[in-house]
Formats: structure tokens, sequence, C-alpha cells
């Protein structure tokens, strides 16, 4: 993009390249293949091997927003990304736990979803990628507890979420520090 | 398998990746859709641009050679007006980025409420290799092959990256030309011989120095004395430093690319001027002033004042320095210089950001007043241009920070929010024809 981009324009910061790195590498360490296996594997749209990678991206994507040190408070992964049944097209669905749902908040995770589907449909060589990468479901806290909307899938028994971070309690976040912005 | 061979075949893959500007203006608008509750018809339209032209631009270099040049004119909406934007050269110019950029033209008209829609055009081409006559060809040969678009009540262009009033100059020449008749108001940003408006040069800054004036004054805090940080030297920075000066502000800190200086009793902002009129490539380094230190460009953006203008580069408000930063307002000066990730951290600090869709819209403002006066064949005064500017900037920043109130979210939000409602208003009020 030609310099001097106006606010609406400007993109997220995430570090696309660490994420998928660490995704990849969580893929071979589960599956015992070298990373350009791995990489086979997901051009050829291997359902377990993309269920990993989900599930790796959707733990770089919870080290990143720790590291921002903000309201972000409790984030949840579920669906075909902690099974063996992601495809290709198949989202990352989150629930985000945070401590006000702020505008700035959904601009950020927005400006993420674009900036990671964006640079995903350029690893995995695939013509059917999905429309959007992240399925993000933001819950106000205190929120959570009163199970509807998708506050009723922490009770689902199929579907219940799996917690991948929590901030300590009182604390105003996590702490930059081993965060993929460093 | 080493880790470094996993980055190498990431870095393989998406290195040369980047995000699609277009997406990006359309995400934004998605966002903005949340909180609004324009129809489904009314979204589309408004997410798709009026007209999109891609023309050939071949010229004749100083060799006697032949080369041939992508060219696009983008009109987003015209439903508040004739459309309005610059033209850049500039080897990244893409059709969805110059989309993009006249989408956002849209929002930023109307966010200042002045009868324009958004366009946007340009060239991809690196304009450092040309010649000054090869220039003046390209110009020209682009003018001629946009120019069913163009015109003072259909589409107005103006200065952007890497063109200048020279280059408008060159633009209602050819217009001219082409058509037989006077017609100054098909682009602005001209020389002042050629209809160019008085004030022209210090709009941004001006338009700046407005809106710092009126936070301050909606946050209960006094401008006589008022600290202020200025990072970026150039047209708006500068000027921006120079009224808040006149206006009883402190500006204790300045910078540009050549370093960072900060003074803590406050600048003598006409002596930089004078010294910077003088200096190697313009620029501060070597600045002769008592009381004052080196400091690093971090450094400044986190210096403990009532108030920042980021007027250089965009992102320089990141996640890394967001936390650190004291200063209780931001005045977007320059475009896009806040992250989303700083935008969020800011947020949480409650420093207050006003948004560069409004703060730098001094100089729309002003191509505007240009484009008035041109058509009434009646120019103004400085001091009414000044007046006016005031007025709007004033109006503009009132309004959006009554929107933020009343629905409790941020003023960048707020000024798209207004924007948007405005331009789908208008979609809305003018049907669908036929």
């Amino acid at each position: 993009m030609v310099s001097e981009a106006p606010s609406g324009l400007i993109c997220a910061e995430i570090p696309n390249a660490s994420l998928f790195e660490e995704a990849l590498d969580l893929c071979a360490r589960r599956s015992g293949l070298p990373t350009d296996a791995v990489l086979r594997l997901l051009d050829d749209g291997d359902r377990e091997m993309h269920s990993s990678f989900r599930y790796g991206l959707a733990k770089g994507l919870c080290r990143y927003l720790a590291g921002l040190g903000t309201g972000f408070r409790e984030m949840y992964v579920y669906g075909s990304s902690i099974g063996e049944s992601a495809n290709p097209t198949s989202d990352i669905d989150v629930i985000i736990i945070v401590e006000k749902k702020r505008d700035e908040v959904m601009n950020l995770l927005r400006s993420l979803d674009l900036s990671l589907t964006t640079h995903y449909r350029r690893l995995v060589g695939l013509k059917k990628t999905p429309a959007s990468l992240l399925d993000i479901h933001v819950i106000e806290r205190g929120r959570q507890d009163e199970r509807t909307g998708p506050g009723a899938m922490f009770d689902g028994l199929h579907t219940r979420p799996i917690c991948l971070w929590r901030s300590d309690p009182g604390s105003k976040g996590a702490s930059l520090r081993g965060s993929p912005l460093q | 398998m080493a880790i470094q061979d996993t980055a190498r075949m990431v870095s393989e893959r998406i290195e040369t990746t980047e995000i699609n500007p277009y997406e990006m203006m359309l995400q934004q608008l998605d966002l903005v859709r949340e909180y609004t509750d324009i129809s489904d018809g009314i979204w589309q339209i408004l997410r798709t641009p009026e007209r999109t032209l891609e023309v050939s631009v071949p010229i004749v270099r100083d060799d006697g050679s032949i080369e041939v040049f992508t060219g696009y004119r983008v009109q987003h909406s015209s439903a508040r007006g004739p459309c309005k934007g610059g033209i850049r050269f500039h080897p990244g110019v893409t059709a969805d980025e110059v989309k993009a950029l006249a989408g956002w033209m849209t929002w930023k008209c109307a966010v200042v409420n002045i009868p324009y829609g958004g366009g946007k055009g340009g060239i991809s081409c690196e304009p450092s290799r040309f010649t000054i006559s090869e220039l003046e060809r390209l110009t020209r040969r682009y003018t001629a092959m946009i120019y069913p678009l163009i015109g003072a009540r259909r589409d107005i262009p103006a200065p952007d990256v890497n063109t200048n009033a020279q280059i408008m100059n060159w633009i209602v020449d050819t217009a001219q030309l082409l058509s037989g008749e006077s017609t100054p108001g098909i682009v602005t940003g001209k020389s002042i011989e050629m209809g160019g408006a008085l004030g022209r040069h210090e709009a941004t800054g001006r338009g700046v120095m407005f809106t710092t004036l009126s936070v301050l004054q909606r946050l209960g805090m006094d401008a006589e004395g008022a600290s202020v940080a200025v990072q970026g030297f150039g047209n708006v920075g500068s000027i921006a430093a120079r009224l808040l000066r006149e206006a009883g502000a402190k500006i204790v800190a300045i910078s540009d690319v050549s370093g960072a200086f900060h003074c803590p009793t406050g600048f003598n902002i006409d002596q930089v001027l004078e010294y910077v009129k003088v200096s190697p490539g313009h620029l501060l380094a070597g600045l002769p002033h008592g009381g004052m230190e080196e400091i690093s460009s971090d450094a400044l953006l986190t210096l403990d004042v009532d108030v920042l203008i980021p007027a250089a580069l965009e992102a320089q408000i990141t996640a890394r320095n967001a936390d650190a930063i004291r200063a209780r307002v931001i005045v977007e000066g320059a475009n896009g210089p806040t992250t989303p990730e700083a935008d969020l951290i800011l947020g949480e600090k409650g420093t207050v950001i006003v948004p560069d869709i409004l703060a730098n819209a001094g100089g729309v403002i002003c191509s505007y007043f240009e484009w008035v006066q041109n058509i009434q064949c009646f120019p103004w005064e400085e001091e009414e241009t000044n007046q006016r500017l005031g007025k709007i900037m004033q109006r503009a920043l009132r309004e959006v920070w009554r929107l933020a109130e009343e629905r409790q979210i941020s003023l960048r939000l707020a000024a798209f929010i207004l924007g948007v409602e405005r331009v789908a208003t208008a979609v809305q009020l003018r049907g669908v024809f036929p």
C-alpha cells in the first residue's frame, strides 16, 4: 500500500509470519512430520492437519491479544479447530471475553481477521478458502454467565469451548513480555 | 526440521502478501454498520464505487522511446455533490487502493459537511524517474484520458502523493484546451496565479490548530500554556505549531527526519521557522535554540504533555509505544498515525484521539473554498478563508463529539458514523434511478 494511508486503511500490526510459524511447528510436533510435509498436507486439505493448524493459530492469537495488556480477559476456542474435522474453508470459532465491548476492540478484531485471512489464503495455496478465517464472538465480562447467545455454548455438551488463555484475576491484563509483538 | 526452515517456508509464501486496501475500507464500513440502521440496499450502494475508470497512459520519453503506464480515476459517490479527491503518482498505486481512498474521501467530505462526494485517481509510476517535460506529458495524457469523467460539477481532482500545484496547473490547461472553455474549477490546489486559494498552503495545519483548541476547550483545559509536542515539522506540523503558539500554547517538542528536540520552556516557533528556511534540506538539525536538548523520536511521543500532534508518517503510535504515551489529547495531523492496536490501548487509558478524518480535513475544506471561488469567479481575501475554515472545523468537531458522547464510542468511530450516515441519507433521498 502506498504511504499516507488514512486511519480507516491502517492494518493491524499482527505478526502473521510468526503466528503461522508457530502453528506449523505445532502441527509438526503433533504429527511428527517435517514442516514441508505439514504444508503439503494443508495444501491437500487434510482435515486433521487443518484442525491442528487452526488450534495453533488460535493459541498464537491468544498470546498476541494478551500482549496488548488491555481489557482482554479470556479466550476460548471451539468447533472444528479442537477436533479433526476442519477443512480448508473452515473458520476458527473463538469466544473472547473482554472487560468492555468497545468499538476499538471490535475494530482491531476485524482488522486481525482480514490480515490473518489474507495471509492464510497465500500460505495455503488452495482456491477454496474461507471468506473470513476468524469467527469471533465477543462477550463482556460477567455476561458469559447469562448463557445466552454465544454464552450458551459454555453449556453445550458437544461444542463446549476450551479455554486457551485467562488473564490473572484483578490484573489490568497480561504483560507484553514474551508476546509476538516483541 | 529446524525452526529456521519453517520461517523460510512461511516467508516464501506470504512475504509479499499485502492487505487489500479496498477490503480494509469495506471492513471499516462494516464496523460502522453495526452502529447504524442503514438498510441492506443502501449499504450495498455505499460499498460499491459509482465508477471505476482504468486508463492506459502512453508517453514519449525524452530519448524518443514510448512507455505505457496505467492510470485510474474512481468516483466512489456523488450522492452529496461532485466527487472530490487527489491524484497520486506512485509505483504502488492499484485499482483497489484508489477505490479505497475514493471511499475514504466520501466519508471525509461528509464528516465536515461540505457538498462533495468522494473520488481518487492515480498513475502507477515512479515520478522521480521522469524529467519535468516527461512529467508534464504524463500529466496531460492522463488528463485527456480521464477527461470524460472530471469537471467542476462532476469530479474535481487535487494534489496528493507526489503531485503538486504545477501538476494541477497542467491539468487545468489541458482541460481548457480540450473544452475550449476556461475551467479553473476542474481541479483545486492550483497555483494562486491560476486560481488557487489564498490560505491553501496553511489550511491543513490551521485546521489542526482549530481542532486542538476546540478539544482543549471541551475538556476544560486552557490553551494558554498548554504543552504541545509536534511530530513532523513539514507543512502541517510547522504551521499547526506556529498557530498554536500564537494562541498561547507552549510548543515543548518538535521533530522531523533529522531529529527530535525538547525545550521544556517552549520553542520560539518563529525563530525555528526562520532557521528551517535556510537550513540544509530545510531540516531542524543544527537548530540553535536556548534551553533545548535533542531527544529520540520515540521520546517525543511519550513526553508528558497536554497535546501530542503526530503530523509526520502513518503508524507512528503502535502497540510498542502506546502504553507509554502520556499526552491527554492526540490530534492526528498526519494520515493514519495510530494503528488499531494503539487505538485500543489508548482508548483503555482514556486518551482523547481526534482522528485524522476530522483533524486534517482543513486541506479539503480549503479546496472546497477554492472551487467555490473558481465557479463564482470571485476570489476571497485570505482572512475570509481562515474564518470560514474555523467555523466548519469547529462545527464538525462539535457534531462528532456529540455523537461520540451520545453513543459512548470513540471520536474515530463517531466521525465515520457521521460521515457514512450523511451519505446514506443522501442516497436514500435521491432514490435509485430509474
